[in-house]
């Protein structure tokens, strides 16, 4: 099934955001040309995280040593210690499903069937709350969210065994006049549901 | 001027970032806190009698917390005052309020790096479950800030000395093994400090990308 992994708002221009879905870190950014890459948070060469790589709008470059890769291909583009050589098509990054909906970036360890069931209509342009951490696990998050009394579509990003983040929309939008009331009224209620769950874990 | 400097020094870093930002003239002295403990010799006691850096002398006045270093370098050279608002109460005291914060962030986070990285004892557990509470507020504050139009810890539309107070710190909690991943904007924050005009980096920070020639859009 489809997770939200993001929010679209987390990948304003040329920033690389650093995911966790099910135990996977991601390294999540925006292409120029306004493509989203969810790939493995690992350089292929030794291995140093892509999300504290920088984003030049084209490609993701590594800063231990400089490897590139390719945006939507996730191909590596450049090797500086190689400058005269292409890098072999074998290297590439692995890739991870995206789609975008509803102000949230959606992905998956394997690409799932249909779309991100949020039941919202595709034309709906929901307020997005602020992703909430929780330290406990996404089972006893998922049920403390089922029982909570709150008028937010929520979901719950199963981080890894201990930790996950309630992600929320609000349907239709408010006013503008109301709009950031509203996502201070839903922060507080949710991080207080945040403090219940990891008092009990 | 004379900054009595060390590479190390997440400290010493705050003042190394505003000199770079305001671009003032000045020699710096390095003084090795490790291993070589040149900060315990004499000479650097009688400088300063905590044996710390940073030091700022500017032709004899002399001052050693880094804050105060930020407050007299931003007071002084600082010619559209927006570095420290000298004349507006509500701006000096959110200008306070994190530099308070940026004190909590180094005996929590600083504490953490200092313990792995250059032995120095502390409740580790403690430092670094103090600075996890640190960054749930700041990223809380720094969301709702993005939210309403703000890219700073204050509500001036301008970085303050309080931006460099915290992000020494913040940028090298990892080497205190506290990682930021669950507070993405904190993290944007930190590519927004990495953006502006001046900086430079130090040894476990890296450099920020090129923001191109489209105006940077947080939303």
């Amino acid at each position: 099934m489809w997770y939200p992994i993001a929010a679209s708002h987390d990948l304003p221009f040329r920033h690389v955001y650093h995911a966790k879905l099910l135990d996977q870190e991601l390294a999540v950014w925006r292409a120029d040309d306004g493509f989203v890459n969810i790939w493995q948070n690992r350089c292929l060469h030794r291995g140093v995280r892509l999300s504290i790589g920088i984003n030049d709008g084209q490609e993701l470059k590594c800063q231990y040593h400089g490897w590139r890769y390719a945006n939507r291909t996730a191909g590596c583009t450049y090797i500086p210690a190689h400058p005269d050589r292409a890098p072999a098509r074998t290297i590439t990054n692995r890739i991870f499903p995206c789609v975008e909906r509803y102000g949230l970036i959606w992905s998956a360890l394997e690409t799932p069937q249909g779309e991100p069931a949020a039941g919202l209509s595709l034309d709906e342009t929901p307020l997005v709350l602020r992703g909430i951490a929780v330290r406990a696990p996404a089972a006893r998050v998922t049920e403390l969210v089922g029982s909570a009394d709150m008028s937010a579509t929520l979901f719950v990003q199963p981080a890894d065994s201990g930790s996950c983040i309630i992600r929320g929309l609000i349907s239709p939008a408010p006013d503008a006049a109301k709009r950031l009331e509203t996502l201070r009224y839903y922060n507080d209620m949710l991080s207080a549901l945040r403090d219940t769950a990891e008092r009990q874990a | 001027m004379i900054f009595y400097d060390y590479a190390l020094s997440a400290n010493a870093y705050k003042v190394r970032l505003l000199l770079g930002m305001l671009t003032i003239p000045h020699s710096t002295h390095f003084v090795e806190l490790y291993p070589g403990r040149e900060n315990l010799a004499a000479w650097f006691r009688n400088i300063n009698p905590l044996a710390e850096v940073p030091v700022l002398d500017d032709d004899g006045l002399r001052l050693c917390e880094s804050h105060a270093i930020l407050i007299y370098l931003a007071a002084r050279y600082d010619a559209q005052q927006s570095w420290y608002p000298t004349s507006s109460a509500p701006a000096l005291g959110a200008v306070s309020h994190w530099l308070g914060f940026a004190d909590r962030l180094g005996s929590t986070a600083g504490a953490a790096r200092l313990h792995d990285s250059l032995f120095v004892p502390t409740d580790i557990e403690a430092a670094r479950a103090g600075a996890h509470l640190l960054l749930r507020v700041l990223d809380e504050h720094l969301w709702f800030a993005e939210q309403a139009g703000r890219n700073w810890l204050c509500p001036a539309g301008h970085p303050t000395i309080a931006d460099l107070a915290c992000f020494p710190p913040i940028i090298l909690s990892e080497e205190g093994g506290i990682s930021r991943q669950e507070y993405p904007a904190v993290r944007r924050w930190c590519d927004r400090v990495k953006r502006l005009p001046g900086f430079t980096v130090m040894p476990g920070v890296f450099p920020g990308g090129p923001t191109g020639s489209k105006e940077e859009v947080l939303f």
